[in-house]
């Protein structure tokens, strides 16, 4: 099976190499568009049947079944290129320099805005990336994304974006995919060739001396990675003390920012809806990354359990990269049951079958049922819950008391966050930002306690985790019994519920 | 160990990254150890993130580069490419916000379980002259610093006070962990990699000593 190279819509980008001197693409053809995605099927993907969604793509189901590979990476890149090209246009002289996206308190200026929804996409397209890649089972596969990743991060190169490109190279380096030794084992030589021109250039070395060099000479249209010029302007705010001097810095360095994309027209670019569509589908949360950081490491770690646990260092494309016969390794136990999933692991036909035979759902209780479901928008349902923990990691508390939390459940998922003081509870902003819990209640039960009361107990499959809660009204009662119930499974898991 | 701390005219090359929330005051701190270097230096280029401070600690020459990331905290997946190949850390919160210290927490995990033992970490707890509203209290910050094996400072960029100690502890304990390397690199096979210290230079290491025991 040629997965790797032969089949993919590569050529061009093949062809001529990422680092060549920067282009002015203003004369450029019109690029050739396709309105469906790659015809290419290959066995092992869940084809998600793209073109009879229409505008859909609403659902996290249909978007968890859509391979990245079905599109070209010229369409991806180009797509990319439109949707992050619209936040730079909008951004204003000034959103910059007035360092508001640097204050905790300006968050929800607009100007700050303007300038976070950059920060933004540059995380949001860093974890689709990864999330892409780790949701193909077996190396070969991962490989095969990978690689179609890697020629995207160079084709937005070529068309100047580096703000998307960096973003996307960025992501192959992070340590859930850096560790991935057998993907890495099966990447073609020209793959390897692409990573290593890239890296030259998005090299941190002397204050990214070359990255920001080869940026700066890029000519137009260009989006820039604008990361290094928010330190500049953060370090010119505080080396100055002279206020005049600090205004004159601060908008010197603006000023050599917006000059970099202000000229910027990708008018050239077709717009391609359904790709747009999928490009902007994934729900992602910041409040939320630690969570799905975690995840991500567990799942890579998962699919490819590290050699010996002690060198589980990440020293990204720097070891000796070992080839090694998934039955010549050592075994190893899954992380939940105890149960051997090496056997699991040594045969990928085995896995191509199973689909989600890695049991991802339940990769430990803190943990989320996919990587991707994290990347959401909004919760289904948020308040305020009186709860009381009965056991928690297979223990019973010794004296469980009431706490209010702030909770917020969607789709199989619930979260709790702590209040910041045992004292004020009584609004969002009295609790913490970043839940100190995620729960996966996939095959949980529900039960109501008392009919009178308010009261439902959670409890896990395995009874590691007993949670009561208590809701103020009845009216929202109702609305958590509804999520919760949508969370658990449906009805069949309701017992002993009247209302 | 006692061997290059002798001899050797060894120039140490250290990589420290500057980690922690936004408006903790990071740069402050750095620009206040490396303060006369910065205004007359960086005026023409604008490119003001990166600092360099050159010190000296008992015979041993120290040349810190220190990597702030201070304006880049939001984009996330940055973070390991800022503390790549470091010898040190420094992880400043903020003592009247407790998230700030959390936050400091989270990148403790993460550190060690990427370099593990290699980088040397410093806590600091920044804006002591703001002690009225301090929300993080000593015993907890100096406890969990303990327990992880970090060294712990209370600094105020703004007045100027304990920064310098920072700075020199981390050198001291980089330079130790570069000797305890050095030493183990020549205790094992001379194939094995350097690990954290990608740019220390090895001046003494030329001759291809292979299986040359403890410390010579």
């Amino acid at each position: 099976m040629s997965v790797s190279g032969a089949t993919s819509p590569r050529k061009k980008a093949a062809s001529c190499l990422a680092l060549s001197p920067p282009k002015s693409y203003s004369t450029m053809p019109k690029q050739r568009h396709h309105r469906s995605p790659s015809k290419r099927k290959r066995l092992f993907h869940i084809e998600g049947d793209v073109a009879s969604e229409g505008s859909g793509l609403e659902s996290l189901e249909t978007v968890e079944d859509i391979c990245v590979t079905q599109w070209k990476v010229d369409d991806l890149a180009s797509q990319l290129t439109l949707i992050s090209g619209a936040l730079f246009r909008d951004l204003l002289p000034l959103d910059l320099a007035s360092l508001n996206w640097y204050n905790p308190k300006m968050r929800i200026s607009p100007d700050s805005q303007r300038v976070n929804a950059i920060t933004s996409r540059f995380n949001y397209d860093g974890q689709w990336t990864i999330s892409e890649i780790l949701k193909q089972e077996t190396p070969r596969q991962r490989a095969y994304v990978l690689s179609h990743f890697l020629r995207l991060a160079e084709r937005l190169f070529q068309l100047n974006n580096f703000h998307s490109s960096y973003a996307v190279f960025s992501a192959l380096l992070s340590s859930p995919i850096s560790r991935l030794e057998q993907t890495e084992s099966h990447l073609t030589k020209r793959d390897r060739e692409i990573r290593d021109q890239l890296s030259a250039v998005f090299c941190s070395d002397n204050n990214w001396k070359s990255f920001r060099e080869y940026q700066e000479k890029a000519g137009y249209p260009r989006l820039p990675h604008i990361g290094f010029y928010k330190t500049d302007l953060i370090h010119a705010y505080h080396a100055c003390t002279n206020v005049n001097e600090r205004h004159r810095r601060l908008k010197a360095i603006e000023t050599r920012v917006f000059e970099l994309y202000s000229r910027s027209n990708y008018g050239f670019l077709e717009d391609i809806p359904v790709i747009q569509t999928y490009l902007k589908s994934f729900r992602y949360m910041e409040e939320l990354q630690k969570f799905v950081d975690d995840s991500n490491t567990k799942i890579s770690k998962l699919l490819e359990p590290d050699p010996t646990e002690s060198s589980s260092k990440a020293t990204p494309h720097e070891q000796p990269k070992i080839t090694v016969s998934s039955k010549a390794r050592p075994s190893k136990t899954n992380l939940i049951d105890d149960s051997n999933i090496e056997e699991l692991l040594a045969d990928d036909a085995f896995l191509l079958t199973s689909g989600q035979s890695l049991n991802r759902k339940n990769i430990g209780n803190l943990s989320l049922p996919s990587n991707m479901a994290v990347l959401q928008r909004h919760y289904d349902w948020q308040g305020i819950l009186e709860r009381k923990n009965v056991v928690k990691n297979g223990r019973f508390s010794f004296v469980p008391r009431w706490k209010p939390v702030w909770a917020a459940v969607w789709s199989s998922n619930f979260f709790v966050f702590k209040p910041k003081s045992p004292f004020r509870t009584s609004e969002r902003s009295h609790f913490d930002g970043t839940p100190c819990a995620v729960y996966t209640l996939t095959e949980w039960k529900m039960e109501a306690v008392g009919d009178d009361r308010l009261e439902l107990r959670l409890s896990s499959p395995d009874h590691a985790f007993i949670m009561k809660l208590k809701a103020h009204t009845v009216t929202e009662f109702r609305e958590w019994i509804k999520y919760l119930k949508a969370a658990v499974g449906g009805s069949s898991n309701l017992i002993k519920f009247d209302m | 160990m006692a061997a290059s701390a002798v001899a050797s005219p060894r120039v140490h090359d250290f990589k420290v990254v500057l980690l922690g929330e936004g408006c903790v005051g990071k740069t402050s701190l750095v620009l206040r150890y490396v303060e006369n270097k910065f205004n007359e230096k960086h005026e023409s280029t604008l490119q003001a993130s990166f600092l360099t401070k050159k010190l000296t600690i008992g015979n041993r020459r120290v040349n810190l580069s220190i990597w702030d990331t201070a304006g880049q905290e939001r984009f996330h997946a940055l973070g390991p490419i800022y503390y790549r190949d470091s010898n040190g850390a420094i992880l400043t919160y903020d003592i009247t916000d407790d998230d700030s210290f959390q936050k400091v927490k989270n990148w403790v995990k993460e550190l060690k379980k990427m370099l593990g033992t290699d980088i040397m970490l410093t806590i600091i707890g920044n804006k002591t002259d703001l002690e009225k509203q301090r929300n993080v209290s000593v015993e907890t910050a100096e406890q969990y610093a303990e327990s992880v094996g970090a060294t712990h400072f209370q600094t105020s960029a703004k007045l100027n006070r304990g920064v310098e100690e920072v700075f020199l502890d981390l050198s001291r304990r980089m330079i130790e962990q570069a000797d305890k390397q050095d030493a183990e690199k020549r205790a094992l096979s001379p194939s094995s990699r350097s690990t954290a210290a990608g740019n220390v230079v090895l001046l003494e290491e030329t001759p291809a000593a292979p299986i040359k025991s403890g410390c010579c």
